[in-house]
């Protein structure tokens, strides 16, 4: 009996002593939530993921992505060794060399690209991992290219611009006071299937308290049950609808005066342009009734401070992203909603920081104003410095810039995520060199000289700062695969050969060098943290800060600006003062792509394209899936399930139809990221806003044909 | 008797449950395994939003699956959930598929019985079932 016993505890994987099995804390860097999780392990392996309920700001529950999470970390295709190209580039042919060939020659080729052409033809690249890029900054300042970028060019980067540019250059997206609002305004974020552990729990949280909810969407979400008012715009109408509900706002004296008159700037010129918006033109544009439009105004207005949540990339994948993203800030300088109680950044106690983290250290790059984007791009170069714009990266690559780029180091980058990702391939193999640094071999990879294996987030020791002041450490929770290595000992150990000093006069030679400077700005020691695995109050925070202290803002002018000062000095068309709006549709041919293409929404189980390499996630549903209202499928007579083409103006594929009543009619929505069926291939990667270079993804245009009709 | 229920209204269909139940009974190279846990489309009627809903085992008293088995391959636990124990007999016969009410019985590719088996142990230990302690919004709990 007793054996049996525990042969059920082993099968149940019950953490005790009988069974040997512990429970880790894990930091998990799937999505970049930085979730607490507790990783169930048996003889150095992690068999079971759990939610950590002692996460500040968490629901304690685990999301469905983290749920598979050993399928992420044991996944076949983790890269174990560093490799060299012996095969074509795309062949997906290496052998296995080591970290000091790799290293060597890695410094060698980059030395070579420099003396021959100089080192900006290098460029420096991150896709979706961020904790390093200050030191990968400081890496390509060493070296001496500007032309450093990331994925953030297509991801949040326009609506912190917007925000920049109206708030200053220290609030990048202000956040919702969610514990005291009265009112929320959700802008195109569904929290309950994105971050639902941390901003799920929050959003069910406030919906519990009784605040009042307006949600803007063009689809039904699970978030969108919970509205009062569901605003349902045409995708990339966002800007016409925020200017119309301004106009409301204004013309029935309901803007909060007081506040605009003392911490504003440009409210007479906004007004005057407003006007144009009226209830009827703008449910023409948005297709938005015009009385949902004004209740909703009416109720921002009179329940206000009334704080709006946005996410990263919904309104900004745009041709006019970053004017419709201002035109929805500034409705928080209108009512009186930024930097106030109940409002958005409100005032707080203070918080715990990390010192060299992303986001809160910024090294400014060498040579800044010779980047390939500057020309292009002026108001990112003027709000973003911290980067270049690389949207047009085929282009550089194939000599259309002003310069050429020759060689790339990258970390994480995935040609998929860009417009026409075929063009991309075209430019690879171009190149002098590719390095590629990554968990696993990809499609990117394949093209690289040389392949460099990354340790996940549970093979490296990591500390972070939750809630505001607790200071968390996670030891390694399993052994490094292979010969994976941390990214800052890549950085360090490149940086080593090409003779540069990461971390100026407190150098960064290591892995631990960075968490041992990163952890200083509390006033704890490594060792303290160390010792402390359910976390340790930070000795040192940063002071809490009043709503005066907040809005003196930081923009030139120091008032919140209507009429922005960085926009006016842009001299560029698009490059407008005032929040204007170009409607997206006039520059596609929609005559014969009458279907508006969105592409690049969320499911549960999707995160980009590595969720579709693990198979618990993949296998949920059919993939990949064009979505389209049940009244379009019937216009164009086609059935669930049935293989149709899509077209745009750059190309086709068949995809499988999902009829689904959540879609907004004449709404077409494809998700991203599925390998070989990379809707991407059907962008026009010409189609950019000019303010931030990002790709219109979310409102493209297409038509659906059945496939049986046309052999081509 | 002992099962997991799920509020409708809660219930925000991410299907954490689905895969937090998969992590619990099968190791990553399993990719293919049936989930225990059952998931299926539902339409709002007030929005015609299309999400999930899941369900599970309902470990009824009268159990019909465990009555009916020629193999006889369910037991009742203690605290009462009916368990595939003897899941290498099972001979995919389908029997429990015919006569359960509620449509539970799943088969994996072998044919074998895949059902939810309450996570029993792990309740006997005082812990929750895995997609109890998985649910983001708290629309599953575990009722007597």
């Amino acid at each position: 009996m007793k054996a049996l016993e525990k042969e059920e505890l082993l099968r149940a994987k019950i953490p005790c002593e009988e069974t040997g099995i512990t429970v880790k804390t894990g930091i998990c860097g799937f999505c970049g939530g930085s979730c607490l999780v507790d990783a169930y392990c048996k003889d150095g392996k992690v068999i079971k993921v759990e939610g950590n309920k002692d996460m500040p700001g968490s629901n304690g529950r685990i999301c469905v992505k983290g749920a598979a999470l050993k399928q992420s970390l044991y996944h076949p295709d983790r890269l174990l060794y560093p490799m060299k190209r012996i095969g074509e580039r795309g062949e997906g042919k290496f052998e296995r060399i080591s970290w000091d060939e790799a290293l060597t020659t890695i410094a060698e080729k980059m030395t070579e690209t420099k003396e021959k052409y100089g080192a900006k033809e290098t460029l420096i690249y991150v896709g979706h991992p961020k904790w390093f890029r200050p030191q990968l900054t400081e890496l390509a300042n060493g070296y001496g290219t500007p032309n450093f970028g990331t994925e953030s060019s297509t991801c949040a980067y326009s609506l912190m611009m917007a925000c920049m540019s109206t708030f200053g250059q220290e609030v990048r997206m202000p956040m919702p006071d969610m514990q005291r609002c009265k009112i929320l305004v959700v802008w195109g974020v569904n929290s309950l299937y994105s971050n639902s552990v941390t901003a799920g729990g929050a959003f069910i949280g406030a919906v519990k308290r009784g605040v009042k909810l307006i949600v803007v969407d063009p689809r039904c979400t699970p978030t969108s049950e919970h509205a009062d008012i569901h605003l349902r715009p045409i995708p990339g109408t966002d800007g016409a609808l925020a200017l119309g509900m301004a106009r409301v706002i204004i013309t029935e004296g309901l803007q909060n005066q007081e506040y605009i008159d003392k911490y504003t700037i440009g409210f007479d010129e906004y007004k005057d342009y407003v006007m144009q918006f009226t209830p009827e033109r703008v449910e023409e544009i948005t297709g938005v009734p015009k009385e949902d439009m004004t209740a909703a105004a009416r109720l921002m207005a009179k329940e206000a401070p009334c704080p709006i949540q946005l996410s990263a990339s919904p309104v900004v994948h745009n041709v006019n992203g970053m004017q419709n993203a201002r035109a929805i800030v500034l409705l928080l300088a209108l009512t009186g909603s930024f930097g106030v109680e109940g409002g958005t950044l409100p005032p707080g106690p203070g918080r715990a920081v990390l010192r060299e983290a992303f986001l809160g250290t910024m090294h400014a790059r060498v040579d800044a104003d010779q980047d390939l984007s500057h020309e292009e791009f002026p108001a990112w170069a003027r709000l973003t410095a911290q980067e270049a714009q690389v949207t047009r990266l085929a282009d550089y690559m194939e000599g259309k810039g002003a310069y050429p780029i020759r060689t790339i180091l990258s970390f994480g980058m995935n040609h998929h995520m860009w417009p026409r990702p075929d063009r991309l391939e075209e430019g690879f193999k171009k190149l002098d060199f590719f390095v590629s640094a990554d968990l696993y071999m990809t499609d990117t990879g394949k093209f690289a000289d040389i392949v460099l294996p990354i340790q996940t987030s549970l093979e490296r020791e990591q500390v972070a700062v939750l809630g505001a002041d607790t200071v968390y450490y996670q030891a390694p929770v399993v052994e490094p695969m292979g010969e994976a290595r941390s990214d800052m000992d890549v950085i360090t150990g490149l940086a080593e050969k090409l003779g540069i000093t990461i971390g100026g006069e407190e150098p960064i030679r290591c892995h631990e060098d960075y968490l041992r400077k990163s952890v200083s700005a509390t006033g704890l020691t490594l060792e303290e943290i160390r010792q402390a695995p359910k976390g340790i109050k930070a000795r040192k925070i940063m002071p809490g800060r009043t709503s005066e202290q907040i809005l003196q803002v930081k923009t030139p002018s120091g008032k919140i600006e209507f009429v922005s000062s960085i926009m006016a000095s842009c001299n560029k068309e698009g490059n407008e003062a005032l929040p204007v709006y170009h409607d997206f549709r006039e520059k596609l041919p929609m005559d014969e792509y009458p279907l508006i293409l969105t592409t690049g929404s969320r499911k549960p189980q999707l995160f980009h394209s590595r969720t579709y390499r693990m198979p618990w996630l993949a296998n949920l549903e059919e993939y990949p899936l064009v979505e389209i209202h049940p009244d379009d499928a019937q216009k164009l007579g086609m059935e669930d399930n049935e293989i149709v083409m899509i077209k745009t103006p750059v190309g086709s594929m068949g995809l499988t139809l999902s009829i689904n009543s959540s879609c907004l009619p004449g709404a077409v929505n494809v998700y991203h990221g599925a390998g070989d069926k990379d809707i991407n291939l059907l962008i026009d990667d010409n189609y950019l806003d000019p303010v931030s270079g990002f790709p219109g993804y979310k409102s493209y245009c297409c038509r659906l044909e059945k496939k049986e009709v046309h052999h081509e | 008797m002992s099962r997991v229920v799920c509020d409708p209204a809660l219930c925000s269909g991410c299907l954490a449950c689905v895969v937090a139940c998969m992590d619990q009974h099968y190791d990553e190279t399993k990719a293919d395994a049936v989930s225990p846990r059952i998931y299926e489309k539902r339409t709002s009627r007030k929005s015609g939003l299309v999400s999930y809903i899941t369900r599970s085992c309902l470990h009824c008293a009268d159990a019909p699956c465990m009555e009916q088995c020629p193999m006889k391959v369910f037991e009742r636990t203690e605290n009462g959930f009916v368990v595939a124990f003897h899941k290498e007999k099972c001979i995919g016969c389908r029997t429990c598929a015919r006569v359960c009410p509620h449509d539970i019985p799943r088969y994996d590719k072998e044919g074998k019985i895949v059902k939810c088996d309450g996570c029993a142990t792990q309740v006997a230990c005082g812990l929750e079932p895995a997609c109890v302690r998985a649910c983001n919004t708290g629309a599953l709990r575990l009722a007597e």
